[in-house]
């Protein structure tokens, strides 16, 4: 019966490919993502989220944390969304002024954090969010996580 | 004996491990047929997951965009399938503990990306395959009626290489050892249904 379940897998993949393919534009994006690493960048990646299985403490009122490293810095986020609008607060360590662009799949932000390392940014749609950080020592660039 | 894939599209896992090295030396041709490839098991696994169109369309592209970040930092080129499909059911299961998801069936109010069928599809189902068309449809029917665990098994497997147990378990959360007894056990189920359906 193994060759008959080959077939009727097969059969299924067939069929899934034409009955739920995966949408062109999504293919297109993920093609895109090639040309759109930052390859100066230093990846600072997700070292704490709230939201992982291995996280038991769950941060109350819907605010979900990150932390992100690129061993010499440090990015600590924190993401809440209100009736669809998402707002951030982030704080670069050590602390130092920087420009901060936070981006989505097809949009970025730019924001200014102080001389203490912290900025925001509201307003923001749900989806893939990543940030890159410009600091004097050079530019970090965050693991993407899905907002 | 090998079947071919729905496209024909390579996919065992060395020749995936050659187009992922050629992508992390800056071959972007490479890097497009690796996306071409591996996006059918990233897609199923974030429908196994349930999600709704957006959320599954965002899950989708984190994965893919995390790929292209780690693109210098995968040690074991050859399991960059498993890696994709560690990290899609990662992201669907966060988007689901973040119970953003307001409620089941919310689905219908968000944005659909409408048919996005290629030209090419659209003329083999009407010119050559109207037959076999049917015949998809009524095996998606049935499949529909499977059990959860099922329906999510196989999901993730119709996306994948045939005989990809290794990014079906990864994609899960199951003991690779269990996804081959299951696989029977469901597509035994599969038969039944499509037999009292009147299929083929």
């Amino acid at each position: 019966m193994t060759e008959d379940d080959d077939m009727l897998e097969n059969d299924l993949r067939r069929a899934a490919e034409f009955l739920d393919p995966v949408p062109a534009a999504l293919l297109d994006s993920a093609v895109a993502a090639f040309t759109l690493r930052s390859l100066d960048a230093e990846l600072a990646t997700l070292t704490f989220d709230s939201l992982a299985e291995a996280a038991a403490v769950r941060s109350g009122g819907g605010v979900r944390v990150l932390g992100f490293s690129s061993g010499e810095h440090q990015v600590e986020v924190e993401l809440s969304f209100t009736d669809g609008s998402g707002r951030l607060v982030g704080a670069v360590e050590p602390p130092e002024p920087a420009e901060v662009v936070v981006e989505g799949a097809s949009w970025s932000r730019a924001v200014r954090a102080d001389a203490l390392g912290r900025f925001t940014c509201a307003g923001l749609a749900s989806g893939p969010l990543s940030l890159r950080v410009r600091l004097a020592a050079g530019e970090l660039r965050t693991e993407w996580i899905t907002a | 004996m090998t079947l071919p894939g729905p496209r024909e599209v390579i996919v065992d896992h060395e020749s995936i491990g050659r187009l992922f090295q050629a992508a992390a030396k800056g071959d972007a041709a490479a890097w497009r047929s690796l996306v071409e490839a591996l996006s059918p098991l990233v897609w199923s696994v974030v429908r196994a997951h349930g999600l709704s169109d957006a959320d599954g369309h965002e899950a989708y592209q984190t994965t893919w965009f995390r790929l292209a970040q780690h693109l210098d930092r995968i040690r074991e080129p050859e399991r960059v399938s498993t890696w994709l499909a560690t990290t899609a059911r990662n992201e669907c299961r966060k988007i689901i503990r973040s119970g953003r998801k307001l409620v089941v069936g919310e689905a219908d109010t968000f944005d659909r990306i409408p048919d996005e069928r290629t030209p090419e599809t659209v003329v083999i189902e009407s010119e050559e395959a109207a037959a076999e068309a049917e015949r998809h449809r009524r095996l998606w029917a049935a499949f529909q009626q499977l059990g959860d665990k099922c329906q999510r098994l196989l999901r993730v497997l119709m996306g994948s290489p045939p005989h990809s147990y290794q990014e079906a378990a990864a994609a899960l959360g199951l003991q690779i050892g269990s996804i081959g007894p299951m696989r029977q056990r469901c597509l035994r189920r599969l038969r039944v249904l499509m037999s009292e359906g009147g299929g083929p």
